[in-house]
């Protein structure tokens, strides 16, 4: 019975398609080689543009690390409120005699709990010594992104989609669901947009004869005039930000991106992003009250640092760019501030006054 | 539900896996079918799926009619009952808005403002091509080329077919009737040649097609001025968006019939390999063409009659087949570019006979690749032609390329992202279709030694993955 079986088993392995068979085994060969060379991820992490290609250029910066930890390290995480707001090259100047270095892992969006909890399976395995997130109050109060679902996705959020989700928006949804799925077992799929452009950047540098010697990690740069804040705070009208069917499934993947941080060793600290102060007029100030009520519980329950706008620095309108991002002052405070908070706080020890 | 959609996938995996399981039993295989074949038609829009089962009730009945009728004249008449009830379906859904604000254009011209309405009427998708291959029956039925069947339910999966219902190919009622009256060979080479087929209609509409529309829209949807660079760059993109576009569609519509065990025509042979407007024609849509000629062209006389009989002929027939493709004066107008182009070919065919020259001996002497190139132009000249919203762009058009001979900067910098992408693809596809004409044989890469169809087929996967659009754009023969 068993050989009958091997043999018409055989019999028809040896019937399938040789190409097609060969040409998959090409596929995934080329695939595992090319993912696994250093120097194609510097290659998109040196091209990658900010805001368009955040996803790749952190799994990039993921893939670079060292796997010996020579120094701390602190990854910066968040919505692209985190890639603008910190100037990554003035804080690693800053702690470069602290044997620590930090990472900029910013994600263009709403950077939603939703989105961060599928990031800690790939975040995680790098061992960093302190995680900063940086939510806004976009992140907990405003409807979840699916489009940014291919590029972080983890089959660990599918349970919790038919716990807090419609059954009839996961099913008029349900496309991006399988491009998640298919981008999570093909990398190439995945980072399509942003591979043609970066390699269309780099094409287009070789041929000029130029090559980039560092990343952009700031896709902002014009002051917004007054007029725009007019505007937006009449668009808005008081409902820019409110509570929606995903703020409970904001706050439990919330919960459980605190707890995988903290059971793996590191520290957390999650820090209230700075917003333009007119950004409160666009929704309800009850919401900023749940905000910080929920991260101070959340703090004290899972054991992290929460530091609210209050204890950071006074920020005003000439700060900012638009109601998220900072200027190149408001950049300045920001970077400082957390410079200063790290070595007072002692999350990183450095050796006195080497800073 | 598009082709080139997950949705699409699922609904075919599935509706295979059940037809798998029904081996044997073709009667249930053809129910089943019958059955996805409505599904997939009302997933578009379930208020025409009673438009479809009424065209079908009306021809079913109509073709048995005209069957069992004794005289000529009864059998003449059933005949033109079920042609005028299809064209009427075609007429009030695809043109009866055409036709009223054309003739509200005219009589404005001719000075007289008669007040009308535009009636809001959705064209049902692929009713063109259901409403002409339903007709096939009738009129095969009435030259005696084809029995009735009695069997309602064959005929109505006849009509509903799903791979070839939304855009073709124009299936005959004697080639694919049969097949689903019989059972199907399901062999595992069928199934291999259908999923390649499936898998370069797919690279040809979502890596080639839906890439080149980012070089074609800009142009065509934009508003005046026009820039002559502009305008040719895109006419170029757009013959072969067209066409990988329309033969990607029939590629995997053939590829999901093969798996299935049936047998569809292929719609296009290398239509860009042609030298005249003739063999343009006898490679281009086949099966349209050749509907166009079996029934309209031979029905009206053919070749038979004087030769002002036979170009008068030609002329109607490539009119209708222009008008075919939409309710717009710029498709008639593309229909008489054809009609003039065969006339004249016929003509200097006769002209060179009459020197004692073969039809093509003076030009043969250029060689065949400058022939096609020269021929190529012919053929963009039509696609702007086609391609044009109106008459007045198609003429604001012609005159950037004459006389504002400049690339726009806006068009410049789109360019640079999409052109080099279209360049490699138009490349990977002329390099395929050479590989086809030299062999004649449009499933050449099959027959390539294996290690070499691994490469490939490794090949087009990276750049169907790397460059596919996959924002799931319509097929443009779905708006005909």
């Amino acid at each position: 019975m068993v050989n009958r079986l091997f043999i018409s088993s055989f019999k028809i392995i040896k019937r399938l398609p040789k190409a097609a068979a060969g040409s998959l085994t090409l596929f995934i060969v080329i695939n595992a080689i090319v993912l696994n060379l250093n120097c194609v991820w510097q290659l998109l992490y040196l091209y990658s543009n900010p805001a368009s290609d955040d996803p790749i250029r952190m799994e990039a910066q993921l893939h670079l690390m060292p796997h010996e930890k020579e120094k701390y390290r602190v990854f910066l995480t968040g919505s692209s409120q985190t890639r603008e707001d910190f100037d990554i090259g003035y804080i690693n100047n800053q702690f470069s005699n602290c044997s620590a270095i930090y990472y900029n892992l910013g994600l263009s969006g709403n950077a939603q709990p939703i989105r961060m909890y599928m990031t800690t399976d790939s975040m995680l395995p790098m061992r960093p010594d302190i995680v900063i997130y940086m939510p806004f109050i976009g992140s907990l109060y405003s409807n979840y992104d699916y489009t940014s679902m291919p590029y972080n996705f983890e089959e660990k959020i599918i349970p919790l989609f038919f716990e807090y989700v419609k059954p009839d928006e996961i099913y008029m949804k349900g496309e991006y669901f399988l491009k998640s799925i298919t981008g999570k077992y093909l990398p190439i799929y995945r980072y399509r947009d942003s591979i043609k452009t970066i390699l269309m950047s780099y094409f287009g540098d070789t041929f000029h004869g130029t090559y980039r010697s560092k990343t952009e990690f700031h896709a902002y740069t014009n002051n917004l005039p007054d007029q725009y804040f007019e505007d937006e705070v009449r668009k808005a009208g008081g409902n820019k930000y409110t509570e929606s069917p995903y703020t409970d499934f904001n706050k439990k993947c919330f919960k459980l991106f605190a707890h995988e941080i903290i059971n793996s060793g590191a520290r957390l600290v999650v820090i209230k992003g700075p917003t333009h102060p007119r950004l409160m007029e666009c929704f309800s100030p009850s919401l900023d009250v749940a905000f910080d009520e929920f991260f101070d519980q959340q703090s004290i329950e899972q054991g992290f640092l929460y530091i609210s706008q209050e204890e950071m620095p006074h920020f005003v309108p000439a700060d900012f760019i638009d109601f998220t991002h900072l200027n190149d002052f408001g950049i300045r405070k920001m970077s400082k501030y957390l410079c200063d908070y790290m070595y007072h706080s002692n999350l990183i020890s450095c050796d006195s006054g080497s800073r | 539900m598009l082709f080139n959609s997950f949705q699409f996938a699922i609904f075919f995996i599935t509706v295979f896996i059940l037809y798998l399981l029904l081996k044997n039993r073709y009667r249930w295989q053809n129910i089943l079918l019958l059955l996805a074949s409505y599904t997939f038609y009302g997933a578009w829009d379930w208020r025409f799926v009673f438009l479809l089962v009424g065209t079908t009730v009306l021809d079913y009945v109509f073709g048995l009619k005209i069957h069992r009728a004794k005289g000529q004249v009864v059998r003449k008449l059933f005949l033109a009952f079920s042609v005028f009830c299809n064209l009427l379906v075609l007429g009030f859904f695809k043109y009866l808005n055409f036709f009223i604000g054309s003739f509200h254009q005219l009589m404005l011209m001719l000075g007289v403002n008669i007040p009308f309405h535009i009636i809001n009427i959705i064209l049902p998708i692929g009713l063109s091509f259901y409403t002409f291959q339903s007709m096939t029956y009738t009129i095969d039925i009435y030259r005696r080329q084809t029995e009735p069947t009695r069997n309602f339910l064959d005929y109505a999966l006849f009509v509903s077919f799903f791979p070839v219902l939304i855009a073709g190919p124009i299936e005959r009622a004697r080639y694919l009737l049969p097949q689903i009256r019989a059972p199907r060979a399901l062999s595992l080479s069928n199934f291999y040649d259908g999923c390649f087929l499936i898998f370069w209609g797919l690279f040809e509409k979502v890596a080639i097609a839906d890439n080149l529309a980012k070089i074609v829209d800009p142009v065509f949807l934009a508003r005046q001025p026009y820039y002559g660079a502009d305008v040719l760059l895109a006419t170029y993109a757009f013959a072969f968006q067209i066409f990988c576009d329309f033969d990607g569609y029939s590629n995997i519509a053939r590829g999901l019939s093969k798996c299935m065990g049936f047998d569809i025509m292929a719609n296009f042979n290398l239509p860009y390999f042609a030298k005249n407007p003739r063999e343009f024609w006898q490679r281009w849509n086949i099966s349209l063409s050749t509907w166009i000629r079996d029934y309209v062209y031979i029905s009206m006389g053919g070749n038979r009659g004087s030769e002002l009989t036979r170009y008068r002929n030609l002329m109607i027939t490539m009119l209708l087949a222009g008008l075919w493709h939409g309710s717009s004066w710029t498709f008639v107008l593309w229909g008489a570019y054809w009609g003039f182009l065969i006339i004249l070919n016929n003509l200097w065919g006769k002209v060179c006979l009459k020197a004692h020259f073969y039809a093509d001996s003076l030009i043969s002497k250029l060689g065949f690749a400058i022939r096609m190139v020269f021929f190529f132009q012919v053929i963009c000249v039509g696609w702007l032609i086609f391609r044009a919203q109106s008459v007045s762009q198609l003429i604001n058009m012609v005159q950037s390329v004459t006389g504002n001979f400049a690339i726009s900067q806006s068009y410049s910098s789109i360019l640079m992202d999409v052109l080099p992408v279209g360049l490699i693809m138009i490349s990977v596809l002329l390099a395929i279709q050479i590989a086809q004409y030299v062999s004649n044989n449009l499933l050449v890469v099959l027959s390539l030694w294996w290690p070499a169809r691994s490469l490939l087929f490794c090949m087009l996967l990276f750049l169907l993955i790397l460059f596919g659009a996959d924002y799931g754009k319509p097929f443009i023969y779905f708006q005909f």
